[in-house]
Order: C-alpha cells, then structure tokens, then sequence
C-alpha cells in the first residue's frame, strides 16, 4: 500500500476531511463530494494494489501500468497532472478555503492592493479578488469538465452509431452534424442566449454541443478501422451481439484519441466560457467567473493591476495544465511509440 | 438425408455486387460433413473456399454480398432461414472458426482469458468463476504452459504458435459439434503447423467434433482430411475420398495440381505449372471455368457447363472428359 502514490493523495484528503470536519455544515454538498472523492481515491488504490499484486509474479505489465510508466516519464505532463489536481481540490473546497465571500461588498475598501485581510487585494467595488478568482476557478472546472463529458459522450455515441452501422445511418447522423458544424460557434451562442437566456445550464448545453463533430469524426475514423479488424469477425463468430461487440470490443479499442482529445479540450472549454463570460454572454454577474473578471478589470488597468492579472494567470495555469496533461496522455496511449 | 451428417450444403450460391458487375464467389457448391470426419477444402486464393465458410456461419455482410439460392443444413436446419438471433445461438455453440491470421483475429486490448471465457458465459451461461476455471483447463488442454500467468496476458505479449493456440482454446470453448479452420496453419512457420495440426486433429478425437479444413496446402490435406473437396472459380470441381483424390484424380485441374507439387524421390530440371491464371471472376468464360487453361479441353467444354460425374459414392468430378466412363447425376 505504501508504494502506491494515489494512496498519500487519499491520506492527505482524509487528513482535509478531518480538519474541516467542524465547518461541514458551511457548504455540506462541496463537504460531501469531497468525501466521495476521497472514497473514490481509496477505492482506485486498492484496485492499483490488487492489480500490481497480481501483476507482481508474472512481471508482465498491463496495458494500464505501461501508459502510467509512459506518463510519469513525461515531466510536463506530470506538472500539469499535479496542477490540475490542486486546482481542483481548491475548487471543491473553495466555501472552506475563501478568507472572504466572494460577493461581499466592501466600501470602506475599494480597489486596495495587497494587504494581510484581503491577500491579493480588492476589486472596483471592493470585492476580495483571492476568493473571487477561487470560486472564478470552481466555476471554470465545474463547468468546463461537464461540458467536455456531455461533449465526449453524445459525440463519441453519434461516432460510434454512424462507423458501425455505416451506410444511411453514417451519411445521416455526418451530415447532419456537418450542418451542425457550420453554424459559427459564437453566432449560434448568442442566438440560444438570446432565445433561452443565460444561466449555467444553457451554458454548458452550448458549450458541450458545440463540438460535437471533432469527437463524432475522431471515433468514426477509428471505429471504421476497428470494425474491420479479424477480432472483430471472431467475436461475431463466437455469436457475440452488437452491442456487446461495441461495448468490449469497439470502444476499448477506438477510445484512446477520444480520451487525449477529451483531455486537451476542457482547457478550451474552458478558453471558450472565459470568452463568453468575457463577452457578457457567458456567467452573469455578480457570480465570480474568471472571464468575468478579467473583462471587468480591463477598465482598471491603470488603477488596479491585480484585476485583470490575477484571473488572467488563473485562466493561464487551468489552460496549459491541461494542455500539458493532454499531450502527455496523448503520448502515453499511442501504442506505437515503444516504450 | 442420413443421420451422421452434420452439415450439408446443397447448390449454395453467394454473390458479391460491385459496382463492376456481380462476383460468383460461390457458384453451385454442395458438400457434406459426417459427425467426427474432416473435410478438407482446397483451391486458390479466390475460389471461394473462404466465402462457403462464412456462408455457413451467415458471415456474409450484406450488401454487397448475398446468398441467393441453395440450402445450408446443420443437423437438418437450414441455416439461411434462421433470424439473427438464432444463428447467433448456434455460432461459437454448435459451430466454431478459427482464423487464419493468429496476430489480428484476438483483440488487443483484452487478455486472452476473458476473450476465451466470453464465448462460455455468452453461451453456456456459467459464473464468472467457473467460466476463469474452464478456461484455465482449455488452455492446459490446447498446450500452453504456465497457465496461471497467461490467462492474464495480453495478445501481444504471446509468440504467434501461442496465439493460434489461444484461437483453438476460444473455438473449442463451448465444444462445438463443428469446427471451421480457416487456413489455421498458414501465417506459422513449418515446425508450428505441424504442431498444430497434431493438436487439432488430437483435440477433435477427443471432442469427436466433425472438422472443416480450409487451406491450399496439400500436404495438410494429405495429413489430416478424411474427405476432401476442390474447387476452383466458385465451383467444386472434384470431391472425394483422400486416397482418391491422391491415388486417382481425375479433373485436369487437380492432375495439373499435383504436378506442380515438388516430389522428393524424383529428380527434375523443371517443376510443371499450370499455364494461364485464373480467369476474372467479374467475367467468366463460358462453359467450364477451367477450360482455357485445361491441356485436354473438348469442344464441349467452352460451350456447356460441365456436369457431375460420379466414380464411386463419395468420389465425383466436373469433367466432360469422362462422358463416358462415369455416370452423369
């Protein structure tokens, strides 16, 4: 147990979980998807453990301990990897950690620089920017993981219908999507805002059904080479149905560029939400979003520096860590590479 | 029909549309399989030995293929009319395959102890459990060493004898009553076939399954057939008894064959071949198939589909050269 890094990740989070054990009634629901998460951690090291005991005598390594070796090699991805982490750890544990309420007003302290009460100072209306830019990052994650998994799952379903049935049911669910596709991302954004209004929901329907395309295209392509593959015909030999064909056999066997393309686009997902939010189309104030308040402080840059800054760098680090973090998974799946 | 036969295929004809025309892949062929017996069926690439397998199995993606006529009875159902669901139930049940490429035909990504417990747990409907013990004896069974540690390997990590193996061990899961080997032995090398070739023929004695044998090896065919049936351009030009089809052939095309096979006894400057190539199946020639390339071709034979001509019960050819010696069907 002792050797298994994911193991300290769930001590730490236990030791969190103690810790704040005295404040869980401040926000129950993020208290409690923490707990889930360190049973989660708990759960994931065990299975690591039971898999590398039985691993340990035939010194034959699974698929999934390659790619981890493969990655843990790869020192951006790792970087990334750590980042992403603690961000979203600051993220499900923000109403614990924020020195401030991040819609608290303060007038006696307008627009104030760093200071020991407010750590990276206040914004125009004296707003704490470090809580502000923790809930902008809680939002950001939130959002931008859920859009990319709705995004990931209609799409590689459409993908996957379409290279496997092939024929009419390819060239319907393609063009469809092609037309789809042609709506320019931004106009047709404005247009479900203008008709359905804003809000987080509409938000992360806009944003996940956006892309569809790119992740229909990606498992067609490779669903059609899977399809055709002598194992494929086996397992049909041996009786197999359908379903059961794509569920163990196609998907196993076509998700690895879905996963790497899953990885790198949350951190444009989350580009994307910026850039609306940017726009005033995306989160409204006075919630905290991290495009919100990097428009905001445009207007005082020659004021308040750290405005802008702050959720700019914020938006910088979630961005490249995930994009680290892609590549490295990228490079980690593709069999090809030796290892 | 009588009752040892488990497998009987009468005027089967499969096409293939493509946008050039309609391929004959498989144009009139009958053959059978008694219970325990191994028929061998030999010809070239592209004679349809293949696209019969799959036709029995109702393999065929359609389109562009289609069986269109003929009837394929095992255990005297015909399988052309079963529903989906139904062939499915006798697919790795009462019917298995082996593939010819051991490299290709096991999903990577799955080890081979769950590839060949999902036939058993698909058909047998065995626990998880007793699914993972089975298959630690079929894999004992089809010879593999250290059973415990390659249950959980992973294709890859396997030599290609060892694959083919792993393929027998899934095609032998549910003990089938017959076994389609789809050129099993041709992506081995020479001291792998014929350990393989011993294992199957071991196994299938202690099964007592019927096999079809599908290859273009005729030492194979030699080793292991009890029957055997050519074809060529779709079409079984003769069909017999091992020893008549070594002792006695008949069609020129088989005769053409087995001289083009190096004999070890004899010394000789140059192997005969046999002259021309196989015709395009989008266009065939009139008449008999074989008749541009046969050395002894009649009139007739450009003219008119040969027919059957039997010899004995089981030994029978397409041939107009024998009008006279053997009874026409």
């Amino acid at each position: 147990m002792l050797r298994i890094k994911t193991f300290y990740l769930f001590l730490v989070s236990v030791m969190i979980l103690v810790v704040l054990l005295p404040q869980a009634q401040k926000d129950l629901i993020s208290y409690s998807v923490f707990a889930v998460l360190t049973g989660t951690l708990f759960w994931l090291s065990w299975v690591i453990l039971e898999a590398n005991r039985r691993r340990a005598k035939t010194n034959i390594k699974s698929s999934g301990q390659l790619v981890w070796l493969r990655l843990s090699r790869n020192k951006n991805a790792i970087f990334g990897m750590i980042v992403l982490i603690l961000l979203s750890y600051i993220a499900i544990l923000a109403p614990f950690i924020c020195p401030h309420d991040p819609l608290n007003i303060d007038w006696g302290a307008l627009s104030q620089g760093i200071s020991a009460s407010y750590w990276l100072g206040t914004d125009d209306l004296g707003r704490d920017i470090f809580s502000r830019n923790i809930y902008g990052i809680r939002v950001a994650l939130g959002i931008g993981v859920t859009a990319v998994i709705l995004n990931t799952i209609i799409g590689s379903f459409l993908g996957l219908m379409a290279g496997y049935y092939g024929g009419k049911i390819d060239n319907i669910i393609m063009r469809l999507l092609e037309v789809w596709n042609s709506i320019p991302f931004i106009l047709l954004a404005i247009a479900i805002m203008a008709a359905l209004g804003t809000g987080i929901t509409k938000l992360i329907l806009i944003v996940s059904l956006s892309n569809l395309m790119a992740f229909a295209r990606i498992i067609r392509g490779e669903v059609l080479t899977t399809k055709e593959a002598d194992y494929i015909a086996a397992a049909r030999v041996i009786g197999i149905g359908d379903w059961k064909i794509i569920r163990t056999h196609i998907i196993p066997n076509s998700i690895s560029p879905v996963l790497v393309l899953a990885s790198l686009s949350v951190g444009e997902t989350i580009l994307v939400i910026a850039g609306l939010s940017f726009l005033g189309l995306g989160i409204q104030p006075p919630m905290a979003s991290l495009g919100g308040m990097l428009s905001n402080g445009q207007q005082f840059l020659h004021q308040n520096l750290l405005m802008s800054v702050v959720p700019g760098v914020t938006i910088l680090l979630i961005v490249l860590s995930f994009n680290l973090f892609g590549d490295g998974v990228r490079d980690a799946l593709d069999s090809k590479l030796s290892d | 029909m009588s009752k040892n036969k488990i497998l009987e295929i009468n005027n089967l004809h499969t096409l293939f549309e493509t946008e050039d025309g309609t391929v004959r892949a498989c144009d009139g062929v009958t053959y059978s399989v008694d219970r325990g017996e191994t028929l061998a069926v030999v010809g070239e690439s592209g004679s349809g030995k293949s696209v019969t397998a799959m036709s029995v199995l109702q393999l065929i993606s359609n389109p562009p293929g289609r069986i269109v006529e003929g009837e394929i009875l095992f255990k005297g159902v015909d399988l052309t009319k079963l529903s989906n669901a139904e062939i499915r139930k006798i697919r790795g049940n009462s019917i298995a395959m082996i593939f010819q490429e051991p490299m290709t035909s096991l999903n990577p990504v799955m080890t081979v102890g769950a590839q060949i417990s999902e036939a058993m747990l698909l058909h047998q409907g065995l626990t998880q459990k007793d699914a993972s013990k089975k298959t630690l004896e079929l894999l004992e069974l089809v010879g593999i060493s250290d059973v415990k540690q390659r249950i959980d390997c992973y294709p890859h990590q396997l030599s290609g004898g060892m694959r083919q193996r792993v393929m027998i061990a899934i095609a032998l899961a549910c003990k089938p009553e017959l076994l389609i080997a789809d050129e099993p032995t041709s992506a081995l090398d020479v001291t792998i076939q014929a350990q393989i070739l011993r294992l199957m023929k071991e196994l299938q004695n202690k099964i007592g399954m019927a096999m079809i044998l599908i290859t273009h090896d005729m030492g194979v065919v030699a080793e292991t057939a009890d029957k055997v049936a050519v074809m060529y351009c779709g079409q079984i030009v003769e069909y017999g008894t091992c020893e008549d089809i070594f002792h006695s052939p008949k069609h020129p095309y088989l005769k053409g064959l087995q001289n083009s096979v190096l004999n070890i006894d004899l010394d000789c400057e140059e192997l005969e071949t046999i002259e021309g190539s196989v015709p395009d199946p989008l266009n065939l020639p009139r008449g008999c198939n074989f008749a541009p390339r046969c050395p002894n071709f009649l009139k007739i034979c450009h003219e008119k589909e040969p027919p059957t001509y039997c010899f004995s019960t089981s030994h029978s050819t397409n041939c107009w050269l024998y009008i006279e010696e053997g009874q026409s069907d």
